[in-house]
């Protein structure tokens, strides 16, 4: 009956770590578009960003102009629309010690401002800022990349999930073996 | 090997991450062409002063405030320790030993499996979540950058990184 029960946890054990394994290719990414000027009025959203955008950037005002969201799979690559010609392209990597790794260009129709490998840390964001533009005169505008594997902390939440049905997950399998 | 094949192959050649052949082939191709040679040099020097970058800022790093405040935190604390001391005489030493094994388990426990703090998967992101990554660490690293007219800044507090890039009309970094 022992080896029954812990047959049976081992294959529910298992099962549950297959479904984060499945769970796990995938990359979080919050790609938000950022117009920063000297003077207006601050985005109510970007409000409790702005200290941080002034410390970073030096402008005054923000505004909001596009946020976009989305699951990558690794090793894809994925291209996110910015307006005005422009587009960032991903490729995620890889993880290694909880950072993510992965490709970063940014394009203006076919011509790459910047084509870099970085290393951000897990959930963290970066920035790249785009300057002075002769079709808005003024200010920047302000790209904010997040990314965030959810790899770590699933495997965690599963890993307690299949410790605290241990006990629920044996004792049926328990009583049909203690009936037959 | 052309000067595209070239573009293609330049971040991997200046990290030396390309196989010896094609490495060679490359070099070859830059040993005759004024243009690759130019943008090999380029990305070299760009290279260079990130790494500087970086070695600036960890130059920077006042390191000097630690020890004493460490010192100072364990004078503060000094008052308590000969409640602890007092513990470890009066009960048998392998009882005391087997309780703070016991405490550092729960506590390894507690750090490996604490409620998850961070964005749940499949729960959309918002602007005032990014704000609050952004008070978080945000440290991020530069293996390799290519572009023209960049300059990265990096907020102390965070690691917050800002990569500008000069467009058209000018420069946008202040």
């Amino acid at each position: 009956m022992k080896h029954a029960s812990g047959a049976s946890f081992v294959v529910v054990t298992t099962f549950l770590l297959i479904a984060a394994g499945a769970h796990a290719q995938v990359l979080d990414i919050q790609v938000t578009t950022v117009r920063a000027a000297d003077s207006g009025p601050c985005d109510p959203q970007l409000e409790a960003m702005r200290p941080r955008l002034r410390k970073l950037a030096g402008y005054r005002a923000y505004q909001l102009v596009g946020e976009q969201q989305r699951r990558v799979a690794w090793r894809n690559t994925e291209e996110f629309d910015l307006g005005d010609g422009r587009s960032l392209v991903l490729l995620p990597k890889g993880m290694a010690d909880e950072r993510v790794m992965m490709q970063v260009r940014l394009l203006e129709g076919r011509r790459r401002l910047v084509d870099t490998n970085v290393r951000l840390v897990n959930g963290g964001t970066m920035v790249f800022g785009l300057g002075r533009d002769a079709r808005t005169a003024d200010g920047a505008t302000l790209i904010l990349l997040r990314a965030q594997d959810n790899r770590a902390q699933d495997n965690r939440a599963q890993n307690t999930r299949a410790r605290v049905s241990r006990p629920q997950d044996s004792q049926p399998q328990d009583s049909q073996q203690g009936a037959r | 090997m052309t000067c595209t094949d070239v573009e293609q192959l330049l971040g991997a050649f200046v990290d030396t991450e390309l196989p010896p052949p094609r490495l060679l082939d490359v070099a070859r191709h830059a040993a005759t062409c004024s243009a690759c040679d130019g943008a090999i040099r380029e990305l070299t020097e760009l290279r260079a002063s990130v790494a500087a970058l970086l070695e600036s800022e960890t130059r920077q790093l006042d390191l000097s405030g630690v020890w004493p405040a460490v010192d100072a935190a364990i004078a503060r604390q000094a008052p308590a320790r000969p409640r602890l001391t007092a513990l470890r005489g009066g009960g048998a030493p392998g009882a005391t030993r087997i309780g703070a094994a016991l405490m550092a388990i729960a506590a390894t426990a507690l750090l490996l499996f604490r409620p998850a703090t961070q964005q749940q998967p499949g729960k959309p992101m918002t602007v005032a979540s990014a704000g609050r990554a952004a008070r978080s660490s945000n440290d991020a690293g530069i293996d390799r950058i290519a572009g023209r007219g960049i300059t990265m800044r990096r907020e102390p507090k965070t690691g917050t990184m800002i990569i500008w890039v000069a467009s058209a009309a000018g420069e946008g970094a202040r």
